[in-house]
């Protein structure tokens, strides 16, 4: 068992925190929330928030607020056809995906990791500190859709290109757009997020734009040409 | 950061997790009280969270001078991986719409970019952090150069040689934003490397003009395909509007281990 600390936490007012960890505070919302993604007390007890799963300094509320921006940030969140766009569906994409969902202490900044069942590592989605702390809430919402498109089989296929911010020549980048990579998946989240999200506010909509621009700057073997207007 | 940590990812084995310290106290300058003000607005809820926010906009505004002294200060006390607090910061200093705040725009983009911390980039990427600061700063700076700025215009130019992909983006994006912004095509093609050239082509455009994902149901796994989890619960106030529900809507969940939250 390893055993981590809570880092030095990041102004909770800028990261969205203080706005989203009262709205999750939500019975109804919990339970639905718990079973729809598979969390379970193992993974969510001793230290990582079971206990207090509405104290916005631990990582369950965190990862709540990340899943409550998902699930309502469009005008009509009832509405989650495909034939809709990702501020729509996006939350049924991540529930649909994503059965088991793991608190961990990661190395220290890793984000999150997606285990699409091969190697004899069960299906799972392991989410680290950096997901909690580092990690604004938009941007959580924006690694439960890029984890739940690796689990939708859909591996990075390319390297990045030369200066990617990445790492020019490292794998894990997604050869372009219409790869509909997790690259993909999680930069049009935002994007929509940015253009039309509703019950948020400008700055963390500013905020998702940037976080976006340059996922399309650096994640792409061939850049999109385009940037977000 | 983490103080025990590196398990082999996939582990079986849960974790723990201890309690840090607790956050450092400051005493702020009547500008820095005012600044934090504004840090609390930017992201309020409720039905006074606009008004809230247009006050404390105007309150920085109003001492944007040393406002912008302040922002400075605090953006360099802060620990250097507190990416969400030093972006506020700066988005704060592109908010005042002040010439003031040039200087200090400078300083954040023109300062190199530390060698990536992470082992894993893919995963987490310190550059990618700190590039985004520079690009919320390179938009600050466009929004002074739009609004007439030479010194603005000059600011972008130089950031063309900022060895940063987006960040060299932002700026040619901002140069060809201001008013007969085309003319300076030539001078920005001037100023950029060959490779980057392509900076010039990329166009800014709305989210309903880029390729979607057209069948994502086809995007699951045989298994995503075949779940059937409960939609989302009703917001309260649409709950307490909509008292039928079809049969697949339901979202009451029972018999879970979930937190109580109250």
């Amino acid at each position: 068992m390893a055993t981590c600390t809570i880092p030095a936490i990041p102004n909770k007012d800028v990261s969205g925190d203080n706005l989203y960890a009262p709205r999750i505070c939500n019975q109804p919302f919990i339970d639905w929330a718990w079973s729809a993604h598979g969390f379970s007390k193992k993974y969510w007890d001793d230290g990582f928030g079971y206990e207090a799963v509405c104290n916005n300094n631990l990582p369950l509320c965190r990862t709540l607020s990340g899943i409550w921006l998902l699930n309502y940030s469009a005008d009509d969140y009832w509405n989650e056809q495909w034939s809709n766009n990702i501020l729509h569906w996006g939350r049924r994409y991540v529930r649909n995906q994503i059965d088991d969902l793991r608190a961990k202490c990661g190395d220290g900044s890793a984000i999150a990791t997606a285990f699409s069942g091969f190697l004899g590592i069960g299906r799972r989605v392991e989410l680290y500190l950096g997901f909690f702390y580092s990690s604004n809430v938009p941007a959580r919402a924006e690694t439960l859709v890029h984890e739940a498109r690796h689990m939708g089989g859909k591996s990075h296929n390319a390297n990045f290109p030369p200066g990617s911010a990445y790492g020019a020549g490292r794998s894990g980048a997604d050869s372009s757009w219409g790869y509909n990579g997790a690259w993909m998946y999680g930069a049009l989240y935002l994007w929509w997020f940015y253009a039309d999200g509703r019950r948020t506010t400008a700055a963390l909509r500013q905020s998702a734009r940037q976080r976006a621009n340059f996922v399309i700057d650096n994640a792409f073997a061939t850049h999109p040409g385009f940037t977000i207007s | 950061m983490s103080e025990e940590t590196g398990p082999i990812p996939g582990s079986d084995t849960p974790d723990s997790l201890r309690p840090g310290s607790g956050p450092s106290k400051f005493q702020f300058s009547p500008a820095g009280q005012v600044l934090m003000n504004y840090l609390a607005a930017i992201n309020a809820a409720g039905d006074d969270a606009d008004e809230r926010y247009k006050i404390a906009l105007a309150a920085i505004r109003e001492k944007a001078n040393d406002v912008i002294i302040e922002i400075a200060r605090q953006e360099n006390h802060c620990r250097a991986r507190d990416y969400a607090t030093r972006w506020g910061l700066i988005y704060a200093a592109s908010e005042l719409v002040h010439p003031a705040a040039l200087p200090f725009f400078r300083s954040v983009v023109l300062t190199p970019i530390p060698p990536e911390e992470s082992s894993e980039p893919h995963s987490f990427s310190t550059v990618a952090e700190e590039s985004i600061l520079r690009t919320t700063a390179v938009d600050g700076v466009a929004r002074l150069a739009a609004d007439g700025s030479k010194e603005a215009v000059d600011a972008l130019f130089d950031f063309l040689h900022v060895p940063s992909l987006s960040v060299k983006r932002a700026a040619v994006q901002g140069l060809m934003g201001v008013r007969q912004g085309e003319s300076l095509r030539g001078r920005i093609e001037e100023r950029l490397c060959p490779e980057d050239k392509f900076l010039l082509d990329i166009k800014p455009i709305d989210v309903r003009k880029v390729t979607q994902i057209s069948d994502p149901e086809r995007d699951l796994s045989d298994a995503g395909r075949k779940s059937n989890k409960p939609i989302t619960p009703d917001l309260p106030d649409r709950a307490a509007r909509t008292d039928t529900r079809s049969g697949d809507s339901k979202t009451i969940v029972q018999g879970n281990d979930a937190p109580k939250g109250k």
